[in-house]
C-alpha cells in the first residue's frame, strides 16, 4: 500500500519524471520505433515486380504461367461440346450468357443483370466474381455505366481508384465481342471490413453497347497477383458466351477505328530485358554454341522463291533439293571449306554445315569466340534470376572470312524461344474431326499413314505421355522420334508445349511419323532447328508454336537474318512451316514485357516464309459440330490470337485476296494467313506429366493446321497430285495455295470465314482480316480443293 | 460552512472536500462556468473530453502532453494517408491508442507494486484476445471478394454481430479478474483497467486482421482521402468507442459490487451491469455496423456519434463513482494535491482545484479509510 506524505516536494518528483516535452519525446520516439518495425516488415514482404505473363526462363517454363486448377472432364464416353454450360437469361434486358455450373454459382439475380461468385473447391486463395449489369441503352452510355459501377464499389472497396500500373492496364475492353463505345479499366482497392481492411482486391471493369442495352461487365479477385490474368480468363471464358439482345455478338459490332489507337506505331521498345544487370565477364572456359550466317545469293534466291509461285515461270512449284539450293545460292564449296578451317583454327569444334549452305554451327570457350570475333561477353541477369550472356560490344566478322559470313548469332543467348500455350478446356479429337470436318477424311481410311510432319521444339518430351495419350484416344502410330540438335533439350520446361504438339498432331494424324526437333532453349536459334529440317529433307510440313516479339532490341539482328535465310531456304526446299502467331493478340510484345502497349507481331511468324496460324474460339453445338466461331480475344485476360503488321518485311505478292488490302495495310507483311481453335476455353486435350489436360493457345492451333496439312497432302497422294507434277502428294510451301482458294470461288468452301470477334484490336470480318486471316479450315473441303487446284495446274 | 450539495460541514475552501461542489457564490467564477468533472475539475461534466476521460488520473499539467501527443498520431496517421503510406498508417493507427494507455499506466503508476500481474489482466490480455479474434475473423468472416460487391447475411452476421460480441465479452474479461483486489476498487480502477483492455484488444486485433495488407508494399494503389478518414476511424474512433463502452460496463461492474452500497444505484440503470452490459455491447456492434454499411465521412461522422455517447456514458460514471464513494469519511490531516500543488484537508477532492483526490496517480492518493473494507457483497 501506497503511504502519502504531506510533503510537496512529492509533486515536484512528479513533475520532473514527466515533464511535457519529456513525455512527447517518449511518445514520439515509441512511435517512430513502430513505424521503423513496420517498414522493415512492409519492405520485406512486399509484392515482387510484376513479371511477365510469360516468363521466358527456361526453368519456369513460359507457356504455363501460374494456372487454375482444371475441372477435366478428361475424355468421357461422349464428347462433350466444346461449351456446354448453364444459361442465364435477363428476361428484362433480353441478354444472356453461359457458365460452367460445376465452378460458378449466381448469387444475385435481378432484373438489371447478375452476380456471380466462381469458386474450385480446395482453393480459398482463388476467388473471383463476375457481375454484368445493364440498362437500356437510352438511359445512359457505357462511360456512365461503367462510372456508376464503379461508384457503387467504392462504398465497400477501401480506397478503390483507377490503377495506373502500366502492367494492370485493360487495353481493348469488349463484352461478348461488342466493343461498340466501349470503354473499361483496371482499379484496385482493398477488402474492409469493421475488424479492419484485408485483402488488396484488383477490379477490371469495362462497359459496352449494341444500341439496344448498355452493359457493364466487372470481374473482381483478391488473389494474388500472379494468378490474376488466369483468373480473369475464367471470366473472359463466360463473357465471350454473352448474347446481346441485338444479336450483335454473331456479328461483332466494332467501334475500332481505322485511327491508330495513340503510340500504336512501332517505336523500338525502351528495353530489351528491363530488369537484367551487369553481374560480370563471362567465365571464359564457359562453352558457347554459335553460328554463322552464310552469304547467300538473296537476290537471285528471291526471284527463285517468286517464280516457284508463278504459273508462267518454268520454276513453278520447282522445289529443290537442299543440297542444290546450296550450290545455286549458298557460297562454294571450297569457300565453305575455308571458313571450316578459319573456325578450326580459331579453336573452335563440333562444326556442323547444312547441304543448303545457310549456316554452320559450331562450339567453342567464350576466350576463344572472344578472340575470333574481337569482342567480349559478359553475364547478365534479368528480373526473374535467369543468367544469360551478351556481347559487351558489338562482335566484328574476321576480314579472312567477312565476305562469306554475313553475321554470328548465339554469343548471345538473351532471348529465349517462347510456347504460345494457354492451359484449359478440352477439345477432344472427336470433336474438332466434326467440327472442322475432318471425319470424311478418317472415314476414307486417311489417318496420316506415309506421311513425316515434324515439330520444332526448345524443349523435349517423355514418351510415356504420348503412350497414355494413345491409350487415353485408342489410337495406335509410330513412335514420335527425338531428333536431337545441338545436343537436344531436357524434358522438363517446355513440355507441355511439345506434347501439345504431339498430342494434337497425332489426334488428327496419329499414323504420320513424328520427328521431334529438340534444340536447347537460348543455345540454339530458329535457324538452327529449321536448318537440320531442310538437311535431314525428311518432312516437308512442320509446326512451330514458338516465337519471339518481334522487335530490334528483343531480337537479335543476326538471328533475325539467320532465321529468313533458314526460312527462305526451307520454302525454296518446298516446306511448310506452320507457325503460332502468340497468344498476345495484336499487342505481342505484352505478353514478354507487360508494360509494353504498342501493336506489335511475332517472329518469325511474321515473316513471308511460314504460314501463320491465329487463333479463333470455337463454339459447336451439343452434337460437336461445328456451330460458330469468333476470332479470339480475352480482354480481361489479355489473351486473343496473334495478328498485325510485320514492322519490316514487305508483303509477299502471293498474299492478297478479299479483304487482304484494307485500311489498315500499309505494304508490309500481314499476319495471320490461316487461324484455327485457341482460345483456352476450346483447348486441345493433351497428355503431359502423365495427366489429362486442356490446353489451347495458337500452340494448339498451330499444331492442329499442320496435322490437317499431312491428312491433305496424304488425300493428294491418293489422288496422285502434288507440286511440281510430283504425284506424291507434296504439297510445297503452302500459303500461296491457300490465298488463290481464297481469291475465287471453290467447289467446297476450304475457309470458315469468321466475321467475330477479333484480336483485342483488329475485328474479324468478312474476308481476310487480321485476327482469323483467312480463317479455320473445313478440312475436307480444303483437301478437294487443293487437289483440285493440284491437278488443274 | 456547510456545502449546499452535500449539506456537510466543510472548510470554506473553493471546493467542497467531500463532494467537489463549487463553494463560491459566483458560478462564473468556476474554472468550468459550471460544476466541473470530478476527474478533472477545470473542464464542464459534460465535456466531450478524450483525454481527462480516457485518461480520468492523469495530473492536469500531463494532460495536455496527452493531447498534444494525440493529436500528433492522428496527424501522422492522416499524413501518412495523404501520402499513400497506407500500410504504415495502419501501424499507426493500432498503435496509437495503445502507446498511449501504457504510457498513461506507466505514468499515473496504477500498476502500484504489482505490474506484471496487473500488466497481464490488462495490456496483455486485451492484446492476446485481440490478435485470437484478429486470427478468428480472418477466417470467420468472409474474406473473398464477395465481401466487396455485396454484404450478405454472413458477412452480417459474423462481421457486424458475433465477432463484435465475443470481442467485447473478452475486453471485458480482461478487467474481471482485478475485481476482487482490495487495492483496485474503485470504479475509476474498473473503468481504466476496462479502457485498457480494450485499447489493447483493439489494436491487436486491427494488426493482426490486417496484417496480409502489409504485404501490399510501401504504397499500394488507393485513394487517400477515403484511406486516411478510415485510418482516423481505426486509430482514434474505434479505439476511443472500446476504451469508453468497456471502461463503462466494467466501472457499472466495480460500481456494482466494490463500492459502498448506498452508492450503487446512484447511476440509475446506467451504473447496473444488467443495463450497462447490454448497453456497451451494442454500442460495440453498434460501431462495427457503422463500418459494415458506411464509408468516409459518414462512417467517420457515426462513429465520431457512437464514441462520443460511450465517452459521455463513461465520463457519467466517472464523475458520479467519484462523487459518491466519499461522503461518510471523516476530513483528515492535509495532503499535497498532485494536481495544483497545494495543501488540502485529506479527503476525496482537493479543496483548491477540486479535482478528485481518487483521480490522481496512485502514489498521490491520500489512503482511504475504505480501502481495507471487506470485499462488497451484491445486494
Amino acid at each position: 500500500m501506497s503511504t502519502l506524505t504531506p510533503n510537496p516536494s512529492i509533486a515536484d518528483e512528479l513533475w520532473s519524471k514527466l515533464k511535457p516535452h519529456r513525455f512527447i519525446a517518449l511518445f514520439v520516439g515509441a512511435l517512430t520505433v513502430f513505424f521503423l518495425i513496420a517498414l522493415v516488415v512492409i519492405l520485406i514482404v512486399k509484392p515482387g515486380a510484376a513479371t511477365p505473363p510469360c516468363n521466358p526462363d527456361p526453368t519456369t517454363h513460359c507457356g504455363t504461367p501460374p494456372t487454375i486448377p482444371q475441372t477435366p472432364d478428361s475424355l468421357t464416353a461422349a464428347d462433350p461440346p466444346v461449351f456446354g454450360g448453364k444459361l442465364y437469361s435477363n428476361s428484362q434486358l433480353r441478354f444472356g450468357l453461359e457458365y460452367d455450373p460445376k465452378t460458378w454459382n449466381i448469387v444475385s439475380s435481378t432484373a438489371s443483370g447478375v452476380q456471380m461468385n466462381w469458386h474450385i473447391s480446395g482453393r480459398p486463395d482463388l476467388d473471383l466474381v463476375l457481375i454484368v449489369q445493364g440498362v437500356p441503352a437510352s438511359t445512359a452510355m457505357p462511360a456512365q455505366l461503367l462510372q456508376a459501377q464503379i461508384s457503387s464499389l467504392k462504398g465497400n472497396i477501401l480506397g478503390l481508384k483507377a490503377d495506373s500500373s502500366p502492367s494492370h492496364a485493360l487495353l481493348s475492353p469488349d463484352i461478348g465481342y461488342v466493343d461498340q463505345s466501349a470503354t473499361g479499366g483496371a482499379y484496385a482497392g482493398t477488402l474492409d471490413t469493421p475488424q479492419g481492411p484485408g485483402p488488396r482486391i484488383a477490379l477490371l471493369s469495362m462497359a459496352a453497347t449494341d444500341g439496344t442495352i448498355t452493359l457493364v461487365a466487372t470481374a473482381l479477385t483478391t488473389s494474388s497477383e500472379e494468378i490474376r490474368l488466369p483468373l480473369m480468363g475464367v471470366a473472359d471464358t463466360v463473357l465471350n458466351t454473352l448474347t446481346w439482345p441485338s444479336g450483335a455478338q454473331a456479328q461483332t459490332i466494332s467501334s475500332r477505328s481505322s485511327a491508330a489507337r495513340p503510340g500504336a506505331r512501332n517505336p523500338r521498345l525502351a528495353a530489351a530485358n528491363p530488369g537484367s544487370h551487369y553481374l560480370r565477364r563471362t567465365d571464359r572456359a564457359t562453352t558457347v554454341d554459335l553460328s554463322l550466317v552464310l552469304r547467300f545469293r538473296q537476290a537471285a534466291l528471291d526471284r527463285y522463291l517468286q517464280q516457284l509461285q508463278d504459273p508462267r515461270s518454268p520454276n513453278y512449284q520447282r522445289y529443290l533439293p537442299s543440297g542444290k539450293i546450296g550450290e545455286r545460292f549458298g557460297i562454294s564449296r571450297a569457300v565453305l571449306a575455308r571458313v571450316k578451317q578459319r573456325l578450326a583454327a580459331a579453336g573452335m569444334g563440333g562444326i556442323v554445315t547444312y547441304p543448303q549452305r545457310t549456316s554452320l554451327r559450331f562450339r567453342g570457350t567464350a576466350a576463344a569466340a572472344e578472340a575470333l570475333f574481337d569482342t567480349s561477353l559478359g553475364d547478365f541477369q534479368d528480373a526473374t534470376g535467369r543468367v544469360y550472356h551478351r556481347p559487351l560490344r558489338p562482335p566484328t566478322i574476321p576480314s579472312d572470312i567477312h565476305g562469306s559470313v554475313v553475321g554470328v548469332t548465339g554469343l548471345s543467348n538473351e532471348t529465349l524461344a517462347v510456347p504460345a500455350d494457354i492451359p484449359n478446356g478440352v477439345i477432344t479429337p472427336r470433336v474438332s474431326a466434326a467440327a472442322y470436318d475432318i471425319a470424311p477424311l478418317h472415314k476414307f481410311g486417311l489417318f496420316g499413314q506415309g506421311q513425316t510432319v515434324a515439330i520444332i521444339s526448345f524443349a523435349s518430351f517423355h514418351d510415356s505421355d504420348v503412350r497414355k495419350f494413345d491409350r487415353d484416344l485408342g489410337i495406335s502410330g509410330p513412335a514420335v522420334k527425338h531428333r536431337r540438335v545441338a545436343g537436344g533439350s531436357p524434358v522438363g520446361a517446355g513440355a507441355d508445349e511439345v506434347n501439345l504438339d504431339i498430342d494434337t498432331i497425332r489426334s488428327i494424324a496419329p499414323k504420320a511419323q513424328i520427328i521431334d526437333y529438340e534444340g536447347p532453349n537460348g543455345g540454339v536459334s530458329y535457324a538452327d532447328m529449321i536448318n537440320a529440317i531442310i538437311a535431314d529433307g525428311k518432312a516437308d510440313i512442320a509446326s512451330m508454336s514458338w516465337t519471339n516479339c518481334d522487335d530490334a532490341l528483343n531480337l537479335n539482328p543476326a538471328d533475325r537474318v539467320a532465321t529468313l535465310q533458314a526460312l527462305r531456304a526451307a520454302v525454296a526446299r518446298g516446306i511448310t512451316l506452320f507457325n503460332s502467331t502468340g497468344d498476345a493478340g495484336s499487342y505481342d510484345c505484352q505478353r514478354h514485357f507487360p508494360t509494353v502497349h504498342r501493336l506489335t507481331v511475332g517472329f518469325p511468324v511474321d515473316s513471308p516464309y511460314v504460314v501463320a496460324v491465329g487463333g479463333t474460339r470455337l463454339a459447336t453445338n451439343a452434337r460437336g459440330a461445328y456451330a460458330r466461331e469468333y476470332g479470339w480475344e480475352d480482354p480481361l485476360s489479355n489473351g486473343g490470337g496473334g495478328g498485325g503488321l510485320n514492322p519490316k518485311d514487305r508483303r509477299p505478292p502471293w498474299q492478297k485476296g478479299p479483304g487482304v488490302t484494307n485500311k489498315y495495310s500499309n505494304g508490309k507483311r500481314q499476319i495471320p494467313d490461316v487461324a484455327a481453335a485457341a482460345d483456352p476455353d476450346s483447348g486441345f486435350y493433351v497428355v503431359f506429366d502423365g495427366q489429362g489436360h486442356g490446353i489451347g493457345g495458337t500452340s494448339a492451333a498451330t499444331p492442329f493446321w499442320a496435322g490437317s496439312t499431312v491428312l491433305i497432302r496424304q488425300l493428294a497422294r491418293r489422288n496422285h497430285v502434288g507440286v511440281g507434277g510430283n504425284k506424291t502428294g507434296k504439297l510445297g510451301f503452302l500459303a500461296p495455295t491457300l490465298y488463290k482458294l481464297a481469291s475465287s470461288p471453290q467447289p467446297f468452301p476450304p475457309f470458315h470465314d469468321v466475321r467475330a470477334g477479333g484480336n483485342r484490336y483488329y475485328a474479324a470480318g468478312p474476308g481476310w482480316d487480321f485476327s482469323t486471316g483467312l480463317g479455320s479450315p473445313d478440312v475436307w473441303n480444303l483437301g478437294r480443293d487443293i487437289v483440285r487446284f493440284l491437278r488443274t495446274r | 460552512m456547510k456545502c449546499p450539495r452535500c449539506e456537510h460541514d466543510v472548510p470554506a475552501t473553493s471546493y467542497c472536500v467531500r463532494c467537489g461542489e463549487w463553494l463560491v457564490d459566483d458560478l462564473s467564477k468556476s474554472p468550468s462556468g459550471r460544476r466541473g468533472f470530478a476527474a478533472s475539475p477545470n473542464e464542464s461534466a459534460l465535456r466531450p473530453s478524450v483525454i481527462s476521460t480516457v485518461f480520468p488520473q492523469l495530473p492536469r499539467a500531463d494532460m495536455d502532453s496527452f493531447r498534444f501527443s494525440l493529436a500528433l498520431g492522428a496527424a501522422a496517421i492522416i499524413v501518412l494517408g495523404i501520402f499513400r503510406l497506407f500500410p504504415l498508417g495502419l501501424v499507426g493507427a493500432a498503435v496509437l491508442m495503445p502507446l498511449l494507455v501504457v504510457l498513461y499506466l506507466w505514468d499515473v503508476d496504477l500498476y502500484e507494486d504489482e505490474p506484471i500481474p496487473v500488466l497481464c489482466l490488462t495490456i496483455a490480455w486485451g492484446a492476446g484476445a485481440g490478435v485470437l479474434v484478429g486470427i478468428l475473423s480472418k477466417h470467420l468472416v468472409a474474406q473473398g471478394v464477395g465481401l466487396a460487391v455485396r454484404t450478405s447475411n454472413h458477412t452480417l452476421l459474423w462481421s457486424g454481430l458475433l465477432i463484435p460480441l465475443l470481442s467485447f465479452a473478452l475486453m471485458l474479461a480482461g478487467p474481471l479478474p482485478l475485481l476482487p483486489y482490495r487495492k483496485f476498487n474503485d470504479v475509476l480502477d474498473g473503468a481504466t483497467f476496462g479502457a485498457a483492455s480494450a485499447v489493447a484488444f483493439v489494436g491487436a486485433e486491427l494488426l493482426t486482421h490486417s496484417a496480409d495488407f502489409l504485404g501490399a508494399g510501401v504504397r499500394p494503389v488507393g485513394a487517400t482521402v477515403p484511406w486516411a478518414l478510415r485510418l482516423l476511424s481505426l486509430g482514434i474512433m474505434v479505439p476511443i468507442l472500446g476504451a469508453c463502452a468497456i471502461g463503462a460496463a466494467a466501472g457499472a461492474l466495480w460500481l456494482r459490487y466494490r463500492a459502498p452500497v448506498r452508492d450503487r444505484n446512484v447511476l440509475g440503470p446506467l451504473g447496473h451491469p444488467a443495463f450497462a452490459t447490454p448497453l456497451a455491447a451494442g454500442l460495440i456492434v453498434g460501431g462495427a455496423l457503422i463500418q459494415l454499411y458506411t464509408d468516409t465521412w459518414l462512417e467517420l461522422l457515426l462513429l465520431a456519434l457512437d464514441a462520443l455517447l460511450a465517452l459521455l456514458w463513461l465520463r457519467r460514471m466517472i464523475h458520479l463513482g467519484l462523487l459518491q464513494e466519499a461522503s461518510e469519511l471523516e476530513i483528515g490531516p492535509p495532503v499535497s494535491c498532485g494536481n495544483c500543488g497545494r495543501q488540502t484537508p485529506r479527503h476525496t477532492f482537493c479543496a483548491h482545484c477540486g479535482v478528485s483526490l481518487s483521480a490522481m496517480p496512485k502514489g498521490q492518493v491520500p489512503p482511504r479509510p475504505w480501502a481495507d473494507r471487506p470485499k462488497a457483497q451484491a445486494s
